[in-house]
């Protein structure tokens, strides 16, 4: 399960595919794409199964859930993790 | 009353005594100094700035002065001060000028927040500022000095100043640094451009300060609103080219040549991308500055059309 480091707000802003992410807790800005900011906002209103953001990423964006699969969204999942933007339950 | 209406005797009397307070854009300078290059520069480049009386609430007290001590017999130097603080080291008086304009761009890039302040050049035309972030040896500053000789105004050489509440920026109107081979290549595309006298030998190589064009001074509280973002690169041989770039990596890269964009926290997030997302933002690699005044030249054409 995964959910937003608590210290994290975050601000988002884009221009097409581009988005830049601002995190209130660190000062911290992020470039990203769009499935990448659209799985950090699933991550931000509490722990959520890596399932159900694969399905909410797919849903929002209208894109098949094989696009945005578990497998596929991991270790986009890891990076955030390790840049302090998200937090990991073990599942 | 500007600075050039002041006799000698007045001027030696306020750079020497209490203060000679001179308006650069928003923000008020005293300086103080004994030393004669400082005298003499200062008397060359800001002939035409405005002044301010020696009583006039200032933003910065500084001064300039040669150090205390033995060694001034055989290594004379020069001490900067702000508020009666050294923040640096001293270096040879042969340098005091350039120290004093690095340190003057010192005292607003780490005391002032009420801006957003990103290190670049800044040029107007029509009322459209183009910022221009990058780093030393980019030819940022050669290329600016190039663009304000050619119909472009300078609002900025060092830090753009992006309004917290307009998010207009203002000019702040002060020489221009050059270095090494740039004075020469500005002395000759510019030659009715006024130049100090060159240090040689300093940190940065041989370091002259080329004066603002009067005219452009008198606009110096005409605000633009930013309207281009071009990261320059001089590249020997390159032809002058603009090359699209992302925006939101234009923010990045923005966001680390500020010097209080983490100060500022989400206002400045805020007030940074608002920035981007009115600006087209480009790469410019160039190695001819009458074929980059071209490249401009059509892009203001552009936006106009």
């Amino acid at each position: 399960m995964w959910r937003l480091n608590p210290k994290s707000t975050l601000h988002f802003r884009h221009w097409g595919n581009e988005w830049v992410v601002f995190d209130v807790g660190s000062g911290h800005t992020h470039e990203m794409d769009t499935i990448s900011a659209v799985t950090l906002m699933h991550c931000e209103s509490g722990w959520v199964h890596l399932n159900e953001i694969s399905q909410g990423v797919a849903k929002d964006l209208d894109l098949p859930v094989s696009m945005v699969s578990s497998e596929r969204l991991l270790p986009f999942l890891n990076q955030f993790a390790s840049l302090g933007l998200l937090e990991n339950l073990a599942e | 009353m500007i600075l050039s209406d002041l006799t000698d005797i007045d001027f030696r009397n306020r750079i020497r005594g209490s203060g000679l307070v001179i308006c650069s854009g928003p923000f008020k300078f005293r300086i103080v100094s004994p030393i004669e290059s400082v005298a003499r520069g200062l008397r060359l480049l800001y002939a035409d700035y405005p002044l301010g009386d020696s009583g006039d609430f200032v933003d910065f007290n500084v001064a300039i002065e040669r150090t205390a001590g033995i060694r001034r017999w055989w290594r004379p130097q020069a001490n900067f001060s702000f508020n009666g603080i050294r923040p640096f080291l001293p270096l040879p008086l042969g340098h005091a000028y350039p120290l004093l304009e690095w340190a003057m761009n010192w005292c607003i890039s780490t005391q002032v927040n009420h801006y957003l302040m990103l290190h670049a050049a800044v040029i107007e035309r029509g009322g459209c500022a183009m910022i221009m972030p990058a780093p030393p040896g980019s030819g940022k500053s050669t290329l600016c000095a190039g663009l304000i000789s050619r119909g472009w105004r300078l609002l900025s050489d060092e830090m753009a100043l992006i309004s917290l509440t307009d998010r207009m920026i203002t000019p702040l109107g002060r020489p221009i640094s050059l270095k090494n081979q740039s004075i020469d290549i500005i002395k000759s595309f510019e030659p009715d451009a006024i130049f100090n006298e060159v240090t040689h030998d300093t940190l940065k190589g041989s370091v002259s300060h080329m004066k603002m064009p009067a005219l452009q001074l008198q606009r110096m509280g005409e605000k633009a609103k930013p309207c281009w973002i071009v990261f320059p690169q001089y590249v020997p041989n390159a032809n002058a080219e603009l090359t699209g770039r992302s925006k939101a990596n234009s923010t990045l890269e923005l966001a680390k040549n500020s010097f209080n964009y983490m100060v500022l926290g989400l206002t400045g997030f805020e007030i940074l991308t608002d920035a981007v997302a009115q600006c087209e933002c480009y790469d410019f690699r160039y190695a001819n500055l009458e074929d980059a005044v071209a490249v401009f030249d059509k892009l203001v054409e552009a936006r106009q059309a």
